[in-house]
């Protein structure tokens, strides 16, 4: 039982150097703005306000603590302090206020557009992982604060400036794995529940990517020369099932690592493309690269003038 | 006297200029390209005259003129150009030797130990996220946000069908679609309340008379090329299946569902 303690505390706690959640927090930051910013017209958080009264459906802790749906006026204004404190915490700028801010506005702006009749389950994750930043030290390297830090010149600033390995820096990443496994295998565990194995063995994957010809637009007609074959769409609903299911495996081991999460990023590009649904989780599968690896990489193969420069600096 | 630890030829400041410059290069070729290469294309595959795979991306020369097409993809190369834009900006800046030294961090041999509230509250919210998502699947229900991801968990059938709304106009009947009438949410709003309000005659009458409301005053404003409608009308749309989707623009079956408001209780001239 000690070792399996052991084992769990360090899982979460294993010390890190803190460049990999420096970089999770600025392509999650920047790639939540990207989509609420650019991507999705149901971001448009000012015109939920002219949505008919009698839409309203309020989730669970709208109706709890009684928020309205407010005004245009100060829907647009939430709207932009909201993508104001993702871009700053995307920058490490008042990293700790900032992430807070991005949490608080984002359970109600993210929770709002839940709140006529339909849910929309690539925000639900976001939600989670801006209360994991929200609650990390992310902002502790890569970021103006600690450069800022860094400039002040007191003994209190190089003390600041300096990061030590953490197992601050692990528990982050580690919890958005566990929560990318649970997405994917709550989906896998829904499907077999709801329709067991004829949701592989049967027409079904083919009435799927047919179906999405009359109801979507996909990006491609790929689908449909793969609903002609009989074998191809069983197939893809075995893979589907095999990797959602399957999807908590990764979290065991690095091989086990490299064969689920890039076959559950393909499986959803292929998903987007061959039917011209959901955007693929982006946001959750950037937390599954070793980023401190891959800099350390890079750095041993710059130019020795570029490090004894940087280094000497 | 030059820094004795350069290597002589060395500069530190290449990289980073190999990077602005490959960016720009990258920038200059994706424009024109978007610009000169690809808008013939796409009018010759418009015109079904170009290769195969090409012809077939456009499926809805029907409805759609191929202004609209040249205008998306102008819409994706420019949003392409700007990310490669950032994306070349963040890499020149991230390979100054000046930013390196402001942000290297420094790892002294121990790492910081986490005091023990710090650990328990990080337990907290572990077990929050864990035994949150866990209820929600082995329950089968979700409580935002936190779900069982049901999405294409039911089976699907050979026979297809969806609940749309058509706009009413003195010419007939237009199909309304298209996302652009009703953002930001989408007309699934609209066939969602239909099929659960049709005993609550209130609610729905209220949801439907607040929609064409809406859709009006967004017509008004210019928010969407849409026509003016007297009435909504709901149809429950059903297709068989086929293989190539012949029959996209030719339901089997068209059910009127209800229309609002009904004929009787229109203003008069209406």
């Amino acid at each position: 039982m000690n070792r399996l303690t052991t084992r769990f505390a360090l899982f979460w706690f294993q010390p890190s150097a803190p460049t990999s959640l420096a970089v999770n927090r600025i392509l999650f930051y920047g790639i939540v703005l990207y989509y609420y910013g650019f991507v999705f017209s149901r971001a448009d958080f000012a015109a939920w306000a002219a949505f008919p009264d009698a839409f309203w459906d309020p989730i669970w802790y709208f109706r709890w603590l009684h928020l309205p749906a407010l005004s245009a006026g100060a829907l647009g204004v939430l709207a932009l302090v909201w993508k104001m404190s993702l871009a700053f915490s995307a920058l490490g700028l008042f990293t700790r206020a900032s992430s807070a801010v991005s949490l608080v506005l984002g359970a109600y702006l993210l929770g709002l557009m839940q709140c006529f009749g339909k849910t929309h389950h690539f925000d639900y994750p976001v939600l989670i992982v801006l209360g994991i930043l929200a609650l990390s030290r992310c902002g502790d390297a890569l970021s103006l604060d600690r450069a800022f830090r860094a400039r002040a010149g007191s003994a209190a600033g190089a003390a600041a400036a300096e990061v030590s390995p953490s197992g601050e820096y692990t528990w982050p990443i580690r919890l958005v794995w566990v929560l990318t496994a649970l997405v994917f295998f709550g989906a896998g565990v829904s499907k077999l529940r709801r329709s067991g194995l004829p949701w592989i063995l049967s027409e079904n994957m083919r009435y799927v990517l047919l179906s999405h010809h009359y109801s979507h637009e996909p990006p491609t007609t790929w689908g449909l020369y793969v609903a002609q074959t009989a074998w191809a769409p069983r197939l893809m609903g075995l893979l589907t099932i095999l990797l959602e299911v399957g999807a908590p495996l990764a979290l065991l081991g690095r091989t086990l690592r490299w064969i689920f999460i890039p076959g559950l990023l393909m499986m959803q590009i292929g998903i987007h493309l061959l039917t011209g649904a959901f955007e693929p989780f982006w946001y959750l599968y950037v937390f599954w690269v070793p980023w401190d690896r891959l800099a350390s990489f890079f750095k041993a193969r710059m130019p020795a003038g570029v490090t004894a420069r940087a280094a000497a600096a | 006297m030059g820094d004795p630890r350069r290597p002589a030829g060395a500069s530190s400041g290449r990289i980073s200029l190999v990077i602005a410059f490959g960016t720009a290069f990258v920038l200059l070729a994706w424009m024109g390209g978007a610009a000169f290469v690809v808008p013939p294309l796409i009018r010759s595959a418009y015109r079904a005259e170009s290769w195969p795979f090409l012809n077939d991306l456009i499926s809805g020369r029907a409805t759609h003129p191929v202004e609209a097409y040249l205008a998306a993809w102008r819409s994706v190369a420019m949003r392409t150009a700007a990310l490669v834009l950032v994306c070349g900006a963040a890499a020149f800046v991230a390979a100054r030797p000046e930013v390196h030294a402001l942000l290297r961090p420094t790892l002294p041999e121990r790492a910081l130990p986490i005091g023990n509230w710090r650990r328990l509250g990080v337990y907290g919210l572990i077990a929050a996220v864990v035994v949150g998502s866990l209820a929600c699947i082995a329950l089968d229900t979700e409580a935002w946000p936190l779900s069982q991801y049901p999405m294409y968990s039911d089976m699907r059938q050979e026979e297809f069908h969806q609940t749309r709304v058509f706009g009413v106009t003195e010419f007939g009947e237009v199909d309304l679609s298209a996302a652009q009438y009703w953002r930001p949410y989408g007309r699934v709003h609209l066939g969602l309340a239909v099929e659960r309000w049709q005993a609550d005659a209130d609610r729905l009458e209220a949801a439907l008379s607040g929609a064409l409301s809406l859709y009006e005053s967004r017509r008004l404003l210019g928010r969407h090329d849409g026509p003016a409608v007297r009435s909504l009308r709901f149809y429950r749309l059903e297709w068989r299946l086929q293989p190539w989707v012949e029959n996209v623009d030719r339901p089997d079956q068209k059910e009127l569902i209800l229309e609002f408001p009904r004929e009787s209780r229109r203003a008069p001239g209406e």
